[in-house]
Formats: C-alpha cells, structure tokens, sequence
C-alpha cells in the first residue's frame, strides 16, 4: 500500500465514523450544533479522501476546509458514479448543481470558513454584539436539510461515503 | 507521435468538448501533460467557489476514459495566481509541457 493510499483509507474511515455518529444522534433529542459538527466533519473528510490521490501537497490537503464543495462539482466526472445514479454527465451535473447551495451551508460551518459567524463549534458575535454560543443557537441550514434537495443530498453523501471504493477507486 | 499519445489527445479533447458544451462559465481548460498514463486538466471557471488552492481530485480509469484522470477547477482569479506562483501546483504538475483549450476555439 503506497503512503497516500493509506492516506486515503485513513480519511475514508474518519469520514465514515463521523457520518456513522452524525446518523446516530440525527435526532431532535440531541443539540443541532453537535449534529451540524458531524455532519461537517463527514462531508470535509469525504472530499480529502477522493483529494489526496490527486497530487496535491498533503499538508494543504490536510490544512484546508472546503473540499465538500469542489467534491460535489467535480465528482461527476466519475463514470461509476453516473452508472450508479443511472445518470448520463449532463444530468448528473444538473442533479447535483441543485444541492450545491446546501453542499455551500454545510461547507462553511467550519469555524475557519464561518469566520465570526454562525458554527457549531465556537461562540462569535451577533450584530449587536452579543455573544452567541452555538448550543444556543437554530441554525436555518437544520431546516434546509429536510427540504427535498437536503434529503438527496443527504441521501447521496450516504452512497458516496459507503460505495465510495466502488465510485472512486 | 506515438500512437499512444494520439489516442490520449483523442480522449483529452472529447472530455473538452463535453465540458464546453455543458459548463457555460467554462473559460478554458488547461491539459498539464504529463509522462504518465493520465490526463491532468486544469478547468478555469467563474462559476466555481475560491479556495486558494487547485485542488485536483482523482478519479479511476473506466471504459469510457481508459485513463487516471486528474481534475482541478479553479477561478479566473486563482488561475492568474497559479500564473504569478501564488498558488502552488499539485505536486508533479508544472506548466512547461501544456496545452490550453479555449472555448471559443473548441465550441465553434
């Protein structure tokens, strides 16, 4: 197994384990901020995993947060993954442009991308100046997740984290 | 030129063509030759997010491309970066050895 396959496979697993817990606790019992957290986590380690056999530096690889959204533009690119949503290039590409606005929400919870803004992990300042903490906070993206675009997304984020050796290897 | 590299051209100008044709903030695409068996293209368009970086995704193989293929999409912006050595090419890649792909050229 050559470094960055390892690599690879390292980021597949963690991206499984944070869908797995994010399926878990996906339930109103639990604080949006800790669903949206894993959540977050699943889709930035998705993309790195397809990234990093991409000839990028590893430590820009592992430095940045937003490959969620460059994941879904380009990923259908890949002939299994048009042959597992029956889907021809054009359509696939038309499918997914309509879940990018949602893929962008949940791109940029990252607290280094919301920069002072809505995440699920740190407290920033309201316009006011107040000082938010994520606990305390409905996050508007809960809500998109279940419109009809949230739960394909949800659905496809789904099949790529578990078919994603068949997709993409 | 060899057969072999025909036949890669052959593949990297159809997947050009069906990405003008179905990408409208497509500029032009960059083909980073390479002495491997796979196809690097840099894609600039306006319509995609800023990162900062090209980030090149993999994709295997398969019947319709018989190739590694190695896929960045980058702003107009961050391409002019690329050009400055702002932003770092992906490890391997330099631009010596390319071939740019226009739209007006490939869609006309």
């Amino acid at each position: 197994m050559t470094n960055l396959h390892a690599w690879q496979l390292a980021f597949l697993k963690q991206a499984r384990a944070d869908w797995e817990t994010y399926q878990r606790i996906d339930d109103p019992t639990w604080p949006m901020c800790h669903r949206l957290h894993f959540l977050q986590m699943a889709t930035e380690k998705l993309g790195k995993a397809l990234l990093v056999t991409g000839d990028m530096p590893l430590e820009r690889i592992t430095h940045t947060h937003a490959a969620f959204v460059k994941f879904l533009r380009v990923a259908l690119n890949s002939h299994n993954l048009q042959n597992g949503l029956r889907m021809t290039y054009s359509q696939v590409r038309a499918h997914f442009n309509r879940l990018l606005p949602i893929a962008g929400e949940i791109e940029m919870l990252a607290p280094t991308l919301a920069q002072d803004g809505p995440n699920p992990e740190y407290p920033w300042p309201d316009r006011a100046g107040q000082i938010l903490a994520p606990i305390d906070y409905s996050f508007p993206l809960m809500k998109r997740l279940k419109s009809p675009q949230g739960a394909q997304l949800l659905r496809h984020l789904g099949y790529f984290i578990a078919e994603f050796e068949k997709l993409f290897f | 030129m060899s057969q072999n590299h025909q036949h890669l051209e052959s593949v990297v100008e159809k997947l050009v063509r069906e990405h003008f044709e179905l990408e409208e903030k497509l500029e032009k695409i960059v083909w980073i030759k390479s002495d491997k068996p796979e196809i690097r293209l840099i894609e600039v368009n306006s319509e995609t997010i800023t990162t900062n970086d090209v980030q090149s995704f993999y994709f295997p193989p398969s019947d319709e491309i018989p190739y590694a293929l190695k896929l960045a999409e980058v702003t107009p912006a961050e391409w002019q970066k690329v050009l400055r050595n702002e932003i770092p090419l992906p490890v391997g890649w330099n631009l010596e050895n390319n071939r740019v792909f226009y739209r007006e050229l490939v869609t006309v």
